[in-house]
Order: structure tokens, then sequence, then C-alpha cells
């Protein structure tokens, strides 16, 4: 019996030695992270029969186990991914934000600055002042472009932090990997021994939070270890054995660190959008949501101001009698082949052909079976039709051209390349005159009457409407005035092009070498290889190189040989207008003229050397020069319209040129360029507005899944204060025990003597 | 329900920490004085505020215009006044030219003085505005305006008009064209003007136009044509220049005769030209110099005979005609600068109240609410101290404080 008892209280001694120490573990790790209390499982043993009762044998301890549940431990693990994705977002965003911030700074008060200084140039154009508002122009032009391209760095600053980010991730990422398949093995052969190694479980659940941070995973156990699989289903820890994830360039953007995997030994990227969740997840949403759209829009109001002021400048003149330059430098679209191509040197080309239709995307265009298919990289948008077995092909502003004609290598099935139109904006903007005669605030054509007139027909100081003049030879049929796009250059036409009509083959030929001449006829486009020889179909509209027009029937097709001629329109060819009040018409057009009257939305073209009848107040446009005659001018009155010879103090242009401010001529002619601007930053705001509500919700909802868990598994000092009490007074009670049996013994003993 | 003693302190720091962001984005606020701190504090307000600042620039920018343009049509105005007084003098001059008892030597002096005038004429025709540009020569506002020549003066600059953005869809020309001012005196329906001299006695008729193949070479001077004594052969002079243009020619009606650009056409109806009748002809239109020249011709001739007599009175009372007409022209572009400058005052008045409506609407998205951003601060702070003070006296507790 005594035995017994004193089994017993040996037992219990034992238990509550171990209950302390348990406790003190407890208290020891209260502040571990990913720390789950343990708690000791004790039982009574098997008790002994004696003689029809069983009598107890003492405690039993069972084991030492963690207070963790999986369920929460997940809820954690996922709430862990989203928070991070809104968290890595916020924290870059917020940068873009804090940029954008002042209204006072930032791109908009250098946009007005210039554009006030052009209207001070409309002010004084020559002279001392003038020489002072020109250099103004040039200065607030350069002040424009270092804010441009101060705020392009930031960003480009932005790009290469992401980039650092998502490699110093990948890293990590690898690490966690490696170190959980080593924990993976650990506990397997500790598991193997008996019991659970609770502190090492706690090791590899807090392991994979801390990967949940990072990237989203998925858990699946197999026995005592733990398969991890990201994405789409990639094994980053199969059992005991990593995988490595590596930072590699983007295939078709060099500067753009991509994740692949490794598999058997060869590479593969993994799409952006198998990454969800986590850091990474956060890094790569906000490089293509927000980073590249923000470039892209920056980059937009860059060539739209470019483009627009340029278009402009070039229908002016300058204090030299030139006609104006480009003013501003453009950054032109870049075209990317995908480094998978066949070929990596075949690459197509792009240029924008409408800044107004541009979009802030990027686009994608792949050679599929004999095909090239566009599509817009923001939404998935394309032309129609979808397919084209040819380039170019005009969409959302930008003209995509082929690559080189053959012999040089074309593109086969399956390859790819990425178009950033708009990405290069904001770099490449710049002034790019520097000397203030060049600004051209006057208008090169000159219009006048003298004063032997009887009339009183006033001639309106006129403009220069189109770049290019157009004629024709042709007493029947007539050429449109020309339509210049912006991927129009001067020196195309710096020899005029003169267009041969044929018959009966009907064909135009003498386009110049090279130029891909594209028919719009109804709504169908057909393009025509260099050199082309087109079928002529009148009212179709023909394009090549930038500028577009019509050839028409008058009363008749044109006849064999007619020509049709385009050409600078500057300098202006001078003329000398004569009224003829018998018939109410005008003579004295340059020969070969197609000149068209404009009144109210009607327009005629008349053919070379007909006479034009005068009609009080219409637009008479012609070789690409354009004014309106009103007033009753007398028999025998004469116009005078000629090259602007002097002039210094014309302000024509500057004033053309000032009000391109308030003009809508972004966004399908729906915006300015500061309402561009403010597009961007109120992109911007949303979006960190967004990420920022996002962030926050997230932060509550972690907290409250981590109160969750701790509340299961974290340690409470008090709880543990308490069961330190209590083992403390289990293993006296149990010394007591031992003293109690030991006096029994003392009893028998004394019995005895 | 359990909670562990690692989540009080994170709770209670996590929320403290949440407390002194709110109180550090009151005082930002309060310091820049405006509640947008960034854009994404108010997206759309930000986005706005940009736009409406452009509309507040391009507004500014007009009233810089608004007064340069003012300058520009004040001096302008001043100007024309001054060429008003010259050219109200110079018919008074005309009115007692015409008187009859003047000598030639009198009439003498007043052509001196009316040469006077017109150098004061000349002056003010090529005045320049404060940055040294001629205010009446069109785009060419380097080059003077009115040069002498020896027939009065010709124009130099161009039929261009510059004008100033005033407003949003306002454009107002900042002076007007010399030729306009300064010239543009119709003295007859035709191209020119060819007069029948009063003294005349034949009834030959002369018309005459332009030649259009020879057009350039017209000379803007006047010319006589005269029959000699037999009124069988005429001659015509330059009268400006004094060279004789067509030498001694014979006449038979009709008659068509080119010079310097001009067809010159005689015709019998049906009488046949007196000897010595003579013809004038000017062009049809004049400036107001080649009027004054004309006229101190006119006055500097003798009028010594009858027909002398006669040639005076009617330079007199063309002079007097192309005079009213030139005032007429003066009195026109007064009258547009002065409708220009009675617009401009009532575009300040307007573009003042826009500007003012402007920067109330941009204060109304940006501006902060001082006097509840103080309250939302006090606020703050006493919720920061509660939860301070709550938090240290909450973590304090301990069972281990009991157990020694």
């Amino acid at each position: 019996m005594g035995s017994s008892i004193l089994g017993i209280g040996q037992s219990a001694l034992a238990a509550a030695q171990l209950g302390i120490a348990t406790t003190g573990h407890n208290i020891a790790n209260a502040s571990t992270p990913g720390y789950s209390r343990q708690v000791l499982l004790q039982a009574a043993s098997s008790p002994q029969n004696s003689g029809g009762s069983f009598v107890g044998t003492g405690v039993q301890v069972g084991q030492i186990t963690r207070i963790y549940n999986d369920f929460i431990g997940q809820q954690v693990n996922a709430t862990q991914s989203t928070k991070n994705y809104a968290d890595a977002y916020y924290n870059q965003i917020k940068q873009i934000n804090n940029l954008v911030a002042d209204a006072s700074a930032g791109v908009s008060p250098a946009l007005q600055d210039f554009f006030n200084s052009v209207q001070n140039l409309a002010t004084t154009p020559n002279g001392t002042a003038g020489a002072a508002a020109r250099q103004s122009v040039l200065s607030t032009g350069a002040a424009l472009t270092s804010r441009l391209q101060g705020l392009q760095g930031r960003l480009d600053q932005l790009h290469e932090g992401v980039n650092t980010e998502i490699q110093d991730s990948i890293g990590s990422i690898n690490s966690y990997a490696s170190q959980l398949s080593e924990l993976n093995q650990t506990i397997e052969r500790a598991a193997s021994v008996g019991g659970a190694p609770n502190d090492l479980l706690d090791q590899r659940d807090n392991l994979v939070t801390e990967l949940s941070k990072l990237v989203n995973v998925s858990v699946i156990p197999q026995g005592s270890k733990v398969n991890i699989f990201m994405g789409n289903g990639q094994p980053l820890v199969l059992g005991e054995k990593a995988y490595t994830l590596q930072a590699t360039s983007s295939l078709t953007d060099p500067s753009r660190v991509e994740v692949a995997y490794e598999n058997n030994g060869t590479l593969v990227q993994l799409p952006e959008s198998s990454l969800t969740g986590g850091k990474l997840g956060g890094l790569f949403s906000f490089r293509a949501n927000t980073l590249d759209v923000s470039q892209n829009s920056l980059g937009r109001v860059a060539i739209g101001l470019a483009t627009a002021f340029n278009e402009q400048h070039k229908l002016g003149q300058d204090l030299n009698g030139k006609l104006g330059g480009d003013f501003f430098n453009v950054g032109t679209p870049i075209s990317l082949p995908s480094s998978a191509n066949s070929n990596t040197s075949i690459n197509i080309s792009a240029s924008i052909s409408d800044v107004g239709a541009l979009t802030t995307s990027d686009y994608r265009v792949q050679y599929l079976a004999g095909n090239y298919k566009i599509t817009r990289v923001s939404d998935g948008g394309g032309p129609t039709p979808a397919l084209s077995p040819t380039l170019p092909v005009v969409f959302d502003g930008i003209t995509f051209s082929p690559p080189p004609a053959p012999p040089a290598a074309q593109p086969v099935n399956g390859d790819e390349f990425l178009v950033r139109p708009t990405a290069n904006g904001a770099t490449n903007f710049g002034v790019a005159i520097s000397d203030t005669s060049k600004i051209a605030a006057a208008t090169p054509i000159s219009t006048s009457f003298p004063s032997t007139n009887t009339g009183s027909g006033k001639l309106t100081a006129g403009a220069v409407s189109s770049l290019v003049a157009t004629k024709s030879t042709s007493l029947t049929a007539t050429i449109s005035t020309a339509a210049v796009d912006d991927s129009y250059v001067g020196s195309t036409l710096a020899s005029p092009v003169t267009l041969n009509f044929t018959s009966p083959a009907n064909t135009l030929s003498g386009f110049p070498a090279g130029a891909t001449v594209s028919v719009k006829v109804g709504g169908t486009t057909t393009n025509y290889p260099p050199p082309a020889t087109v079928p002529y179909s009148s009212g179709a509209t023909i394009s090549f190189s930038g500028v577009s027009f019509v050839i028409k029937d008058g009363g008749s097709p044109p006849s064999g040989g007619d020509t049709f001629t385009l050409a600078a329109s500057v300098p202006v060819t001078p003329s000398t207008l004569t009224f003829n009040a018998l018939s109410k018409t005008l003579s004295g057009f340059p020969a070969s003229a197609n000149v068209t009257i404009t009144n109210g939305s009607t327009s005629t073209t008349y053919p070379a050397g007909s006479a034009v009848p005068y009609t009080e107040g219409a637009t008479i446009s012609y070789e690409g020069i354009s004014f309106a005659l009103s007033g009753s001018p007398a028999n025998g009155d004469v116009f005078n319209v000629s090259q602007n010879a002097s002039g210094s103090g014309d302000n024509r242009n500057a004033l053309l040129l000032s009000k391109l401010q308030t003009q809508n001529t972004l966004g399908n002619n729906s915006t300015s360029f500061q309402g561009a601007y403010a597009q961007f930053v109120s992109l911007v705001g949303n979006k960190t507005h967004e990420i920022e509500i996002t962030n926050a919700s997230e932060t509550k909802l972690l907290a409250q899944a981590v109160q969750a868990q701790q509340s299961e598994s974290g340690v409470n000092l008090d709880e543990e204060a308490a069961n330190l009490l209590r083992y403390q007074q289990a293993y006296q009670a149990a010394g007591k025990l031992m003293q109690i049996a030991s006096q029994l013994f003392d009893t028998l003993l004394a019995i005895g003597r | 329900m359990r909670i562990s003693t690692s989540t009080i302190y994170e709770t209670g720091g996590a929320r403290i920490s949440d407390l002194q962001v709110g109180l550090n984005r009151t005082q930002q606020q309060m310091a820049a004085g405006r509640k947008i701190l960034t854009p994404s504090d108010d997206p759309v307000g930000s986005a706005r505020a940009l736009v409406i600042t452009q509309a507040d620039s391009v507004n500014d920018q007009h009233a810089v215009n608004r007064k340069s343009a003012k300058n520009s049509l004040s001096i302008a105005e001043s100007t024309l006044s001054g060429v008003t007084s010259v050219l109200q003098n110079v018919k008074t001059r005309i009115v007692s030219a015409g008187g009859g008892i003047l000598t030639d030597t009198e009439r003498g002096f007043i052509a001196n003085e009316l040469q006077g005038d017109m150098e004061q004429l000349l002056g003010l025709a090529n005045s320049t505005d404060g940055t040294e540009s001629y205010l009446f020569s069109g785009f060419s506002s380097t080059v003077a305006p009115y040069s002498k020549t020896p027939g009065g003066a010709t124009y130099n600059g161009d039929q261009g008009q510059r004008y100033l953005q005033v407003d949003t869809s306002r454009q107002l020309p900042l002076s007007d064209v010399g030729s306009a001012i300064f010239g543009n005196i119709r003295t007859s329906n035709g191209q020119f003007n060819t007069v029948a001299n009063p003294s005349n006695t034949g009834q030959t008729v002369a018309t005459a136009s332009i030649n259009i193949p020879t057009s350039s070479s017209l000379t803007g001077n006047n010319y006589e044509v005269t029959f000699d004594s037999t009124a069988a052969n005429f001659t015509i002079t330059n009268k400006t220049t004094g060279a004789v243009v067509v030498p001694s020619t014979a006449y038979s009606s009709p008659q068509t005769v080119t010079f310097d650009g001009i067809d010159l056409k005689l015709t019998n109806t049906p009488g046949a030209p007196a000897p010595g009748d003579h013809f004038s002809i000017q062009p049809g239109n004049q400036n107001i110099f080649e009027t004054l020249t004309d006229l101190i011709n006119t006055l500097k001739t003798p009028a010594n005979n009858s027909a002398a007599k006669l040639d005076l009175a009617a330079g007199l009372a063309q002079a007097n005609n192309n005079l009213d007409k030139s005032l007429n022209n003066v009195l026109t572009s007064r009258t547009q600068f002065g409708t220009s400058l009675k617009e401009i005052d009532d575009l300040d008045n307007v573009g003042d109240s826009t500007s003012l409506s402007y920067k109330q609407e941009l204060s109304q998205i940006q501006d902060l609410d001082y006097a509840k951003a103080i309250t939302e601060l006090n606020q703050q702070q006493v919720t920061l101290q509660a939860a301070q003070q709550s938090f240290v006296k909450t973590s304090s507790l301990s069972l281990f404080n009991y157990i020694n």
C-alpha cells in the first residue's frame, strides 16, 4: 500500500513539475511570433483491482500539445496575403499620389505659364519687348519640359524600385521555401520518434504565414509534411524538395522584371495574372494598373501638347520669313519584339496618326496564321476586322506599319510585338528650337487689295489651312484639299509628288518610292505595297505617308494623262484675283488650282481653269491656303494673295497657338491638355483612395483574424500565472502526500520497535 | 472569451497609432490651410481644382491682354484726336484761302502753314506705341507707315490688323491700318477722277481706267491732258513730277492713249475740243497727304486770270471735299477705338467677377474650414489622451503583481 502511495505521489510530483515547465515555456514565449500556447494533457493512470474495488494509481502525463486551429490559421494566411497586397500597392501608389499632390506644383502651373507666355508673344511679337516675349516662350517651354521630365523621372525611379522589390521578394520566397523543405524533413524525423514537435510545427506555420505575406499560397498537408503551391498550382515546396523562382526580364520589355519558374531545367515565365495576392501580387498589379497608366497618361499629355503645338507652329512663319519648324520634340511610339520570337531582329513600326484618339494603353500585336491581330492591353479591344492580313492598320490613332518588305525577313506564325505609343512621351518631350527668331508667330500668307479698287470687296487676312497643296490638270475631275495627320513629316513632299492617271487602265501611279498606299472605298481599306499603282475609284480616300485626299469625277471621269499633284503649300503661289461683275466670277487663280468654295456647310470644288463664282462671305481655298472675300467688289477689282514678305508684327499664328490651351484636342476631342492631366491626377487620386480603403479594411480583417487566432492560441500571462499557482500547489500537495506516506511507513516501523 | 496578452498590447498600440495618424493629418491640414492634402483625399475635387486653376489663369492672362489692348488703343485714340484737330485746322485754312481778297503772296503764307500741318500729320501717322512699334502700319510694325514723296506720301505698311485675345471668345484689334485712316479718300466713283477744267469751252470728254496688262506701272500721280492752240494735238504731263509722259499727239475722236498703266479715252460729244482745253486725271482714291500736297500746289499757283481763279476755286472745293472724307475716315476709326475701349472696360468687369467666382469655387473645393478642424483636433486630442491613459492602466494589471 505504502509504495503505491509513494508511487502516486511521485507521479503527481512529476506531472506538476511538467506542468510548471510547460507554463514556464508559455510565459517565456508569450511574445514569440507564431507561438501557440502549449498545454499539458494528463489523465488518471489505470487503477489496480484490489479485491473488488479499483484503487487509483496516480496521474499519468499524456502529452504536451499546442492549441492550434488549422482553419483559423488558413484564414490568417489568406488575410495576410490580401493585406500585404493592399499594403504593397498602397506604399507605391502613395508616392505618385504625393508627387501630384499640389495643384500649385506639378505640370499644371508650368503648362499655364507656357501658354501665358505665348499670349504675351501675341501682344508683342517683335521689337525690344518682342525679344523678351520670345525668350519667355522658350524659357517657359524649357520649364514645362523639366516638370514633365522630372515627373517622368520619378515614375522611372518607381519602376526601378518595383523591379528591386520584386527581386527581393523572389529571394525571400526562395529562402522561405528552402527553410520549409528543411523543416518538413526535421519534423518528419521528430514525428517518427513519437509525439508532436510543437515548436517546430509553430515555426513551420509561421514560415507559411511569412510566405503568404509575399504571395498567395495554398497548403496541402501530406502526413507530417506540408506541400505548398502558388498561383496556378506551381509547387513551391513538395515535401523535402524546394523549387526556386527566378527573376527574369519580360519577353517584350527588358526593363521589366518578371517571375520565372524553373521546370526540368527550362525557365517558364509565370503570367503576372497567376501571381495574385501578397506583396508580389501588389507590386505586379501596381505596375500594370497604375504605373504604366500613369506613365502613358503623362506621355499622352506631352505628345498631345507637342504634336498639336507643332502642327500649328508649322503653319506659321518665323521672324526670318521661313516657315515654322517643330517647336517641341515629340516622343514616338516604341515597338518591342518578344524575345521568344523566331527572329528578334524583325520589328514592326508604329506612328501616331491622330493624337486626339490616343488612349493610355499599350498594344499587343500578334502575327497569327498569316494575319496581324492587334489587341489593346487595357481592355482587350481591337480594330474591326480583328484580323488583317497586311499592315498598315490604323487603330486608336496609331498607324501600325509592317516590318521592312521582303527580301528582309518576315514575321512567322506566333510572333508577338508590344507597342507602347505614349510611354516615351514625357521623356522625349523638349523644346526643339533655341533661336528666338524661329518662333513662328506670323502667318505665311498675306492678302491685300489696291486703292484703285472701286468696290467695297474686302479680303480676310487668310491662313494656311493645310501643309499640302493639291492641284490637278484635269478639266473634269477634282482633287480635294489634303488632310494631313499627325504622322506627316514635311520632308515627304520636299519635291512635289505627281500622280498620273492612266486610261483605260483606270489607275493612278507616281506615288513616292517606298510608300504604302491605302485606299478606302466605302468602309473597306485596301493596302497597296510599294511601288504602288492604285485603281482609280471616284470619291475614294487615298492616303500615304500621313497625307490623305479624295479624287472625284466632275461631269465625267479624268482623261488619260491627267495629273494630280501634291506639294508643300508654302511658299504661297502669288496670285491676283480679278472680279468680273458681268458673270459674277473670280479669275486669276494659279493654273491647275482646284478652287474650293465653302459657304456655310456646303462646299464645291471647281476643276482647274473653270470660272469660280463669287459668293459673298464664302471661304475660298486652294493649294492649301484659304481666305474669305466679302463686300461688293466692282468690275475689274483685284485682290492680291501672296507670301507674307515682312510682317514681323504679324501675330496671327501666335493667337492660334495660344488658343490651343483651351481647345479640346485629346481623348477624341473631349478634353484639353490640362484636362487630360487632371484626368491623370484624378485617376491616381481615385486609385489611391480605393487602395487606402481596401488597405484599411484588410488591416481590420487581419486584426480580427489574428485576434481570433490569438484568442485561441495566444498566451495569456494571467492565465499562466494561475496555472503556475495551480501546479505549484499541486507540487506542494504531492510533496505532502509523499511526506504522509513516509510518516505512515514510520508508524509501521514504530509498531515493530 | 479568451484574450491573449499580446493582443492586449497589439490592439492597444494599433489604436493609439491610428489616433496619432488622424491627429497628425488634422494638424497638417491646419498647417497647409487646405482640406485636400493629396489627390486621394478628394480625387474629383482635385481634378476639378486643376481645371479651375487653368480657367483662372487664362482669365488672368486675358486681363493682362486687355491691359495691353487698352494701352495701344488709348495711344491710337489720342493720336487720332491730334489728327482730327490738325484736319480741322486745315479746313479753317481752306475757308480763309477761299476769301477772294487774298493776294497770291498771302495764299503762299497759307500754303506754308499747310506745309507745317502736313509735316505734323505725317508725324502723327508715324507714331509708335510704348514698345517702339508703329501704330498704323499693320503687321509691318517695324516699318514707318508713311514716307514722303513729291506727290505727298506713300503707305509702306500692309493691310494686316493685329488682334488680341481679350476674352475667351473675343478678339479686338489693337489699332487700325494706316491706309484706312489716312488714305481711302474717294474722289470719284471710278478708278480715276478725270475732271474737265472749268474753263474748257470744247465738248470733248475724257475717261480713264486701268490698263490691266501694264497695271504694275501705275504711279498714283496726277496728270494733265492739254490741247494745244489748234486743238488738234494734245500733250499729257505728269503734274506731280512735271515730266511730259505723252508728247504732243494728233487727236482724232474717239482716241485711247495708254501711259503709266492708264487707258485714257478722249471722245467728242459730239463737239470737238477747244484750243487750250485741259483735263486733270487724279487717282480715284487718295490719301490725305496727296490731298494736302495738291492743295498746297493749288495755293502756290498764281491766280492772276479768270481761268486760274476758276482752277483755284475748283481746287479748294475739292480739297474741302476730300478733307471731309478724311475726317470721316479718322472719326470712323476713333469710333471703333472708343467702342473697343468701352468693351474692354465691360470685359474687365466681367473678368473680375469671373475671377472672383473661380477663386470662391476653388476655395470651396480645397480650403479648410478652420472651425471644424479645430473642433476635430480637440476631439482627437482628448481621445488620444484617454486611449493612452487607459492603455497604461489596463496593461499594468497582472496577476504576477500579486505573486511573491
